[in-house]
């Protein structure tokens, strides 16, 4: 017990020790469990308030679920996965800014960014210039990861405002005996708020560094004849940030890139539903200056991006006489991405004119229309089946590359189609006792076929104490960008197969009392055919099926709840991730993750100050060279309804300025790129 | 550096105690009912107000208002801390948790958890002819003899009443109650054979 308990604390140590207000933090920490503030418990379910309800109102009160495990809702206990919920309140009050900030804080989850792009990770895996294709996000199970590269946007090319957030649910593990595609290492879905929960207009205003500004407008309502609807409109301005120092370029502009991330994004988003009929759709456009990233030519305004991302999904939801359900959903969607990056002419081989420029550009895009039918049935009681099918097209999957005013290198115009079919049971043993299996097929027009399926057992002793055994296996498909993507020096890997992925996991969570609940879980990952960049026979550069891995590790959470809004969450990750061939370790991997994150009520439950510190072990980068460790500290004050109707919240980032770098993929010339120092936010919010 | 580690290192100590400390503090190891439980517990104070009981119910005029939990108490504190010195209907509430359903007969509301599923027939048979209202949570409640069922349907918690059992056992259920229930059973057939 000793030693196991010792094994990871030097790591933790190493990665903090030089910090002194951790010490403060610690301190914090220790008071808060020492020093008994101790009144009765809050959750959001308090019986006094429900007491003063009405019995009609009782009667609406819902049980705090999550929908995305099994597709249809039900408690966090009964999911077949190790599940995190991040509710409004608690984004509200830790400040966050994008879904990354919001994942970041998550036990076991890590972010990091090339200056363009925000990747998440978990468990081990991260891999550089992988574009986050191994988690699923989706919008009300509206699937958001595009069908290019097969990112997950967490960064301000999501499309969804964090303001019209309702709740996210995070569903650790393999997700793809639902999901299919991406759903590897979990499954994120969020859940918007509703017309109801507008109730009326908000406006919302925010400034930050780098001459950062937002402004959202928003209005829902229901009205009593059953129409529910919500409108929302956002707006993102960012001058850039030009104090990023990049050591490789210290003889142009001394290492400093104008305009770094200056950026404009519009985004709205709309939902309505009328009865068992909703229609839900949203757009965001998102430019971004990225001057020094996937190009050679550093300090270069011209060096852009642009994700542009829609979709539309009218779903159709009726229960039938005898329990059963039926869901059907008839969905669009939009992604453009365009790129453009300079180039110096010497890099396609002419080193006599290194100061001649061409302007290389991408032009990418989806086009794509699809159905699913679910049905859902309690059979003899004790089981709880679904079964669904999938169909998905895509009609335009289009990827060009050329020079401005110059030669095309690339002109891949292909249309996908994939179908997938799903089925689970959740079978109620005894009624402490859930075993839940379920596979999905899918057929891919590119690859051809895969089945995964996923088995759990869930076992709660007693009401405070759940374990949980799941295996699971999921995969990844090879995205048009690995298939398609054919310019000069590359060659076509259309031979590709679909990564898959085995794991195992042992989940036990305890309420230890009514302040504390402690989560922990283990877990062994086994990757397969993991797609990377390599060199085929005629020495040109493709992707292939070339790699292994495997990952363990565990993961233990404590968190604390006290009346008034007092919050307490402490978090350890441990994760050994290795290359199956050589087994080194996994490159922007680390072993040690520590987060600390406290709430306290300043004034009466209208202020709050929320303190976060991340900490993380160092990582290797592609070329195997190391990337130090960090911590940073974020702080946040947020007060509501001071004033009637107004919210009002200011966060510095990134607290103690901490330098930082992440490792980045093979198409930089950098092996990592170092992150923004330190930055605020004041924001305020409107009601009416 | 070696003096930083130390420190450190103390901290770590102190912090490991008073975790341990904290966890292990005897007044507060209770555990929490999960929010289902909460909503059931309110129901249940709720439906007891909308509930008349036979006078022979009763030992005496001022005898309290019997609640209780028949077998393992899923409510933890939550049903003790909400029902028990409320008066409901000119009585004051008290709150018991019994083993045996021979016990549980002088109740006048007794709740069958899910967890005494196994039991529940022998249970609700015992409790048959006694004027109590029974509160239960499994498919087969209303089925064996019980009056109300507890399920969830789409997040929220909802209840049918097996209005002949009620009849059957002399307690009298106010007219807005039956209005609130999922579906009301006036006859004592069961479910499956119509």
């Amino acid at each position: 017990m000793d030693g196991a308990l010792k094994m990871p604390f030097p790591g933790v140590s190493t990665v903090v020790a030089a910090a002194t207000p951790l010490k403060i933090c610690l301190l914090i920490l220790a008071w808060f469990i020492t020093a008994g503030i101790a009144h009765s418990q809050t959750n959001e379910i308090e019986t006094d308030k429900l007491a003063a309800l009405s019995f009609k109102d009782l009667m609406e009160v819902q049980i705090p679920t999550v929908y995305g495990a099994s597709k249809h809702e039900q408690s966090l206990t009964e999911a077949p996965s190790d599940v995190t919920i991040v509710t409004a309140d608690e984004i509200k009050k830790s400040g966050c800014r994008t879904l990354k900030e919001i994942l970041n804080s998550v036990t076991g989850f890590y972010t990091t960014s090339d200056g363009a792009y925000d990747y998440v990770g978990t468990r081990g895996f991260n891999r550089p210039g992988d574009y986050g294709g191994r988690i699923l996000i989706t919008i009300d199970g509206h699937r958001m990861n595009d069908d290019i590269f097969g990112s997950a946007a967490i960064g301000l090319e999501s499309l969804l405002d964090v303001d019209l957030i309702e709740r996210v649910e995070i569903i650790r593990g393999p997700g793809s005996s639902l999901y299919g595609n991406n759903a590897v290492l979990a499954v994120i879905n969020i859940i918007t708020r509703r017309g109801r929960d507008f109730d009326g207009g908000e406006v919302s205003g925010t400034y930050g560094s780098y001459d950062t500004y937002t402004g959202r407008f928003s209005y829902g309502n229901r009205s009593t004849n059953g129409l529910e609807y919500a409108l929302s409109g956002s707006f993102l301005g960012s001058a850039g940030n030009d104090g990023v120092y990049y050591p490789e370029f210290a003889g142009i502009n001394h290492g400093y890139a104008d305009q770094y991330g200056a950026s404009r994004v519009p985004s709205a988003f709309t939902s309505i539903s009328y009865k068992e009929v909703s229609l839900e759709g949203g757009f965001v456009q998102h430019r971004e200056i990225i001057p020094a990233a996937y190009a050679d030519v550093f300090d270069d305004s011209r060096g852009t991006v642009m994700d542009e991302r829609a979709f539309a999904d009218l779903k159709w939801q009726h229960r039938f006489d005898g329990d059963w359900e039926l869901t059907t959903r008839i969905y669009y969607d939009h992604y453009r991405f365009d790129g453009d990056y300079p180039l110096s002419q010497y890099a396609y081989g002419d080193p006599l004119y290194p100061g001649s420029l061409r302007l290389n550009e991408d032009r990418d895009g989806q086009e794509s229309l699809g159905s699913e039918v679910q049905i859902s049935k309690t059979l003899l009681q004790q089981h709880r089946v679904t079964v669904g099918t999938d169909y998905h097209h895509d009609f335009v999957l289009d990827q060009r590359n050329l020079d401005a005013g110059g030669p095309t290198y690339l002109n891949a115009q292909d249309t996908e189609d994939t179908v997938g079919a799903y089925v689970q049971d959740e079978y109620a043993i005894l009624h402490n006792l859930i075993f839940n299996a379920g596979a999905r097929y899918d057929w891919f027009s590119s690859f051809g076929d895969t089945l995964n399926p996923r088995v759990a057992l869930i076992w709660s002793p007693c009401t405070n104490s759940t374990f949980k055994a799941i295996y699971g296996q999921a995969f990844r498909a090879p995205n048009a960008y690995e298939l398609y993507y054919v310019t000069p020096g590359y060659d076509s890997s259309q031979h590709l197969k679909p990564e898959t992925i085995h794991s195992y996991e042992l989940d036990y969570d305890q309420v230890i009392n009514p302040h504390w609940k402690l989560a922990t879980s283990l877990f062994y990952y086994e990757a397969d055919d993991l797609i990377s960049f390599g060199l085929d026979s005629n020495g040109n550069s493709t992707f292939g099926n070339l790699a292994s891995a495997t990952s363990q590790g565990g993961e233990i959470e404590l968190e604390g709840h006290w009346a008034k809004g007092w919050r307490a969450q402490l978090s350890y990750t441990y994760a050994d991730a290795r290359d199956g061939a050589t087994g080194q370790r996994l490159s922007n991997s680390p072993e040690h993750l520590a987060k600390l994150n406290l709430t306290a009520p300043l004034w009466q439950e209208k202020v709050f100050a929320n303190f976060e510190i991340l900490g993380m072990s160092d990582r290797t980068t592609i070329q195997g060279n190391e990337v130090g460790s960090y911590w940073v500290a974020n702080f946040t004050l947020y007060s509501r309804e001071i004033v009637k109707g107004v919210e009002l919240s200011a966060g510095i980032y990134n607290l103690f300025g901490k330098k930082y770098s992440d490792p980045v993929g093979s198409d930089f010339a950098e092996e990592s790129v170092p992150q923004y120092g330190r930055s605020f936010r004041l924001k305020l919010t409107c009601r009416f | 550096m070696s003096c930083h580690r130390r420190f450190l290192a103390r901290l770590g100590w102190l912090l490991l105690v008073a975790v341990a400390a904290r966890l292990t503090q005897p007044a507060e190891v209770r555990a929490e009912a999960t929010p289902e439980y909460k909503i059931k517990a309110v129901y249940l104070l709720n439906i007891a107000r909308f509930v008349k009981w036979p006078t022979n119910a009763f030992a005496a005029a001022d005898s309290p208002l019997v609640v209780c939990i028949l077998g393992e108490n899923p409510f933890d504190n939550e049903l003790q801390k909400l029902m028990s010195g409320r008066v409901v209907g000119g009585r004051t509430v008290v709150v018991k948790q019994e083993a045996t359903a021979a016990a549980a007969k002088l109740c006048q509301v007794v709740f069958i958890p899910a967890s005494e599923q196994a039991n529940l027939r022998l249970h609700l048979a015992t409790l048959r002819t006694a004027p109590v209202l029974t509160i239960g949570e499994t498919p087969e409640f209303l089925d064996e003899g019980g009056v109300i069922e507890f399920f969830v349907q789409q997040n929220k918690v909802r209840f049918d009443i097996n209005k002949a059992q009620a009849d059957a056992a002399g307690v009298q259920l106010d007219s807005q109650l039956l209005s609130l229930a999922n579906r009301v059973r006036e006859t004592p057939e069961k479910r499956g054979e119509h």
